[in-house]
């Protein structure tokens, strides 16, 4: 799992706000935001003390246990349960569509 | 339009959610520009797919970050927007999150569930979706200030589904939701009961082995399209149980034909208070 989604998990599980945890980093709630969703470059180590120390874990329950590897990039995900019941032309549509949202991404967070 | 998905930080409640968006954004019209909010809730595209398995689908990176919504072709404008709004929903409430590989899907099926207590996951977080959607394209507070200024019949729901551009379904059942009088609607095609909503003060309707009751109005008249038919005083025994139809002082009902065979039903009761 990546940090950012262990960062959103903490916070919901929490049920802190963006806002709630801005403030108590001292970051803003634009920040927060960034890193849950991926968009944002790795935390400072500062950042990432104070986050462990707010949600009560171990940094490396946050970073993971090897905080030099870089995260994989976030799947895609189609919210169909079953592709079968497409043709051929709509999963070709899908898969377009994803891969066009994941060229996006990777040029906003580059 | 300003508003984006920072100003919904801490909301997690569909109903909440669409009334943040309301408040934030006072200045929307009835008929709720809701492409326009997709894009400013980071939706980065609303396609069409040739398909009938689906009504819609969400397509996003597991982290939320941004998504599209793809809407199956050749619907109506009104369903078209409502599913629009239903995938929205999806997006917004940070309790939807795929997990563990597992997609969700809205089947036609899932636009008509709507007990958010349903303790199987999927129908909880599908009724969600379908409250978000209701509360956002037909606000509560809406609804029942344009009831205030009309009367109880089915006219008046025609007449506002027109204005939020949703489908006369959906509006009736917001309208049932709002209402403060012992109403119901049904849904029938040719003949057979296809949903019903009631009031919660409403009687229990029977199931009738799942057809329109042979001396009701609605089974009688058969309204072409287009056509209502007056607001008529119905036994209240050929709706309801014996034992129901003794507590209801008379029971009030009116039928709107609708396209290929469908008929939407109103019944309104005025209770027995000293049976209450």
């Amino acid at each position: 799992m990546s940090f950012a989604r262990r960062l959103h998990e903490l916070r919901i599980a929490n049920r802190l706000s963006l806002q709630d945890v801005a403030d108590q980093v001292g970051i803003s709630k634009a920040h927060v935001w960034n890193l849950e969703k991926g968009l944002s470059e790795n935390p400072s180590m500062e950042v990432v003390l104070k986050l462990a120390e707010i949600f009560r874990v171990r940094v490396a329950d946050l970073v993971g246990e090897n905080p030099d590897a870089s995260d994989e990039d976030p799947a895609m995900v189609a919210m169909f349960r079953d592709l079968k019941k497409l043709d051929e032309r709509d999963r070709e549509t899908i898969a377009a569509l994803m891969e066009q949202m994941k060229r996006r991404r990777d040029k906003g967070t580059n | 339009m300003r508003i984006g998905r920072l100003d919904l930080d801490g909301l997690g409640s569909p109903a909440a959610l669409a009334a943040k968006i309301h408040e934030l954004e006072p200045g929307l019209p009835p008929r709720v520009p809701v492409e326009q909010l997709c894009m400013q809730f980071d939706i980065q595209s609303i396609g069409a797919l040739e398909t009938d398995g689906f009504e819609a689908a969400l397509i996003m990176d597991e982290l939320k970050a941004s998504g599209a919504i793809l809407v199956a072709k050749g619907r109506s404008d009104a369903r078209r927007r409502y599913s629009i709004a239903h995938e929205l929903g999806h997006f917004l409430i940070p309790a939807h999150r795929p997990s563990g590989g597992a997609s969700f899907e809205c089947a036609l099926s899932d636009l008509h569930l709507l007990d958010p207590k349903d303790r199987d996951r999927r129908k909880r977080v599908e009724a969600e979706a379908n409250r978000f959607a209701a509360h956002l394209l037909m606000p509560p507070g809406e609804v029942r200030a344009r009831m205030r200024q009309s009367d109880s019949s089915l006219e008046s729901i025609v007449a506002m589904a027109r204005a939020f551009g949703v489908s006369k379904e959906a509006m009736a059942r917001s309208w049932v939701d709002s209402h403060r009088e012992p109403v119901a609607i049904v849904l029938a095609h040719r003949g057979r009961i296809v949903r019903r909503y009631r009031h919660q003060d409403f009687p229990w309707l029977p199931d009738w082995d799942g057809r329109l009751p042979k001396d009701s109005l609605a089974a009688e008249l058969k309204p072409a399209p287009g056509i209502f038919s007056q607001v008529e005083e119905i036994d209240p025994t050929v709706w309801l149980s014996e034992r129901d139809a003794e507590r209801v002082l008379s029971l009030n009902e009116q039928v709107l034909g609708q396209g290929d065979g469908y008929a939407l039903v109103l019944l309104q009761a005025e209770r027995d208070e000293d049976e209450f």
